[in-house]
């Protein structure tokens, strides 16, 4: 028996190293593992239970290559004039790609420490985004140029699946909404163009939801999707919250700009693909009863979206006749109102959504999200309604009290519906 | 992964990184040394920590004085023939689309950033220059006598080359060569 369980344990290792270095695919190691009754998330699970520390080793990792690479940019952004243009270049095109060597050495070649290996092709994706940047520098290109980062993005676009890297993949994620912000506040203020913005990602969290969906298809790379997934809902929710707030209608949707031609054309492509993801979601929740809650979400998403687009077509008709404060015009006093109540109760119903998607699913960060949202809201709803109706001082205490049971309450939810999940994945 | 696909995919990372900053370099190297007058900005604006922020007399064109072709809207391209004249170049004209230029004149393209009726707001792409450190108060206390060396192309492109002060260099930038 003893000496079943250590064969097993040999197998398990060598058809993960095999699938690391693409001797075989993931259906394949599959099809090896499930011969020997070792379906693949139970070997993921033991082999992060044998290895207590490995998550930690990884966090770290991933920490100290952020760190780095924020360093280099950093130094990079000092301007060191003692080195000469071709030196600084050698210099960084050099040490990326010796750091992407290093990376795939160990994560691939000798397959000794696939975690640091992990972490240095973040890195390396990372000093990518600088190289970038001191080539900008070099040539005085304009500052808050946006298309420094779409440059950045497309430079690492196929390593994230070439690498099988989460950590690079979240990277792009991120390069790409900071694009947006870049590219859609280019020529307005912040302020104003936060609208434009938040519309832009509650179309994201969509396409990054269905593309996270689209993953099932492909066994290769499934565990991708659930950090496509999660950072869906993450803009989903974001943005919802932001078209919560009193301020985007009250004083920003009468000050936006129509959208230059390019930024159309960006939109209107945004939005063709959430319909053809709400479809495929739609085709998907045929299949497998368990996804209505995902088409759910996803069409509530973008019912709102097209309320807030139908908005800021017709924003003349619903504004105020005569001139405010600071020669700004505001909304109606009664559709501002109509309008928080309804983006709140969008608002709620969404984030009980992502809590049962992750219910569903069995899926942990889902809940988490869901719940931190949630949770946020009832503070923002605090301070709006409540809290402007007490005496400071009590108001305070008040919202300390709120903060401090309601926390505790939906901390206890949180774990009621964790150990459902964990007993559920168990049975 | 092997040896091979990393290479590939290596090379594809510096082929796009090239593809974007060696028709720079070619401007900086071969292009036409043009001299812009700067104008001064407010002074909170000027610098913003290592590089700063430049405005030409160019970046604003009243239409009632710049021959055009048809309105330009905001996010278009625009096109501009300048000439120089008793030390620096100026514009001529501006169109939509490239027009032919003489021997002595040069293109420059940028994208209209604000339209308000007569006057269009302009970036060149050559707003920002990048100074070491501590540099930048320096340069913001004399801006009004600033003036640039700007790299155009034949594509039209420009690439900031050099800053002067009363005509003199101002801030080293090292050779690109």
């Amino acid at each position: 028996m003893m000496e079943d369980e250590k064969q097993r344990l040999w197998l398990q290792k060598e058809a993960m190293t095999w699938e690391n270095d693409g001797i075989i695919n993931d259906a394949q190691l599959n099809a090896i593992l499930s011969r020997y009754d070792m379906p693949k998330d139970s070997i993921d699970e033991n082999a992060t239970k044998k290895d207590g520390t490995s998550q930690t080793i990884q966090v770290m990792s991933i920490l100290g290559a952020l760190l780095v690479g924020v360093g280099a940019i950093l130094f990079v952004a000092a301007n060191w004039k003692e080195l000469p243009t071709f030196a600084k270049l050698l210099l960084l095109f050099g040490t990326t790609y010796s750091t992407y060597f290093a990376g795939w050495n160990l994560k691939y070649m000798k397959a000794t420490r696939p975690k640091l290996g992990e972490s240095l092709l973040f890195l390396a994706s990372l000093l990518i985004g600088a190289t970038i940047f001191l080539n900008a520098q070099i040539f005085n290109v304009n500052a808050d140029a946006h298309w420094l980062l779409l440059v950045w993005l497309i430079a690492i676009l196929p390593y994230g699946y070439a690498f099988n890297s989460s950590s690079i993949l979240f990277l792009k994620i991120f390069v790409f909404a900071l694009w947006t912000i870049f590219y859609v506040g280019q020529n307005t203020e912040l302020f104003v163009s936060s609208f434009g913005i938040f519309m832009f990602y509650l179309l994201l969290g969509i396409n990054l939801y269905g593309l996270g969906q689209m993953h099932l298809r492909f066994e290769r790379f499934s565990h991708f999707r659930e950090l496509y997934q999660g950072s869906g809902l993450f803009f989903i929710l974001i943005s919802y919250f932001y078209f919560s707030l009193e301020t985007p209608f009250r004083h920003t949707l009468t000050r936006i700009t129509p959208l230059t031609g390019t930024l159309q054309a960006l939109f209107i492509l945004f939005m063709l693909i959430s319909v053809i993801m709400i479809v495929q979601s739609a085709l998907m929740c045929k299949k497998h009863e368990n996804r209505k809650y995902e088409f759910i979400v996803l069409i509530l998403t973008f019912t709102g979206m097209l309320a807030i687009w139908m908005l800021t077509i017709f924003k003349d008709s619903i504004k105020v006749s005569q001139v405010q404060d600071y020669g700004l015009t505001q909304l109606e006093p009664g559709i501002a109102t109509l309008l928080f109540i309804f983006f709140n109760l969008m608002y709620f119903i969404l984030t009980i959504g992502s809590i049962l998607i992750g219910y569903y699913r069995s899926i942990l960060s889902f809940v988490n999200i869901g719940m931190g949202f949630f949770m946020i809201g009832v503070l923002h709803l605090y301070f709006t309604t409540l809290y402007r109706s007490l005496p400071r001082s009590l108001a305070f205490i008040v919202g300390g009290l709120i903060l401090l049971l309601f926390g505790g309450y939906m901390e206890k939810k949180r774990r009621i519906i964790i150990n459902n999940i964990k007993e559920g994945d168990s049975a | 992964m092997n040896q091979k696909q990393l290479l590939l995919l290596m090379a594809y990372s510096l082929i796009v990184i090239s593809l974007i900053f060696l028709p720079k370099y070619a401007t900086l190297n071969n292009g036409k040394e043009i001299v812009l007058k700067t104008e001064p900005l407010d002074p909170r604006d000027v610098f913003r920590g290592d590089y700063v922020i430049l405005s030409y007399e160019m970046s604003s064109l009243n239409l009632n004085e710049t021959p055009y072709d048809y309105a330009f809207m905001e996010g278009e391209l625009i096109y501009a023939v300048l000439s120089e004249k008793e030390t620096y170049w100026t514009i001529d004209s501006i169109s939509h689309a490239k027009t032919a230029v003489e021997d002595n004149d040069v293109c420059m393209k940028g994208i209209v950033t604000r339209n308000e009726g007569d006057t269009i707001m302009i970036e060149w792409g050559i707003e920002s220059y990048f100074v070491p450190e501590g540099e930048g108060r320096q340069i913001q206390e004399q801006i009004e006598n600033v003036s640039v060396i700007v790299s155009v192309d034949t594509d039209c492109s420009a690439v900031v080359k050099q800053l002067l002060l009363n005509g003199e260099r101002l801030v080293s930038n090292e050779k690109h060569e």
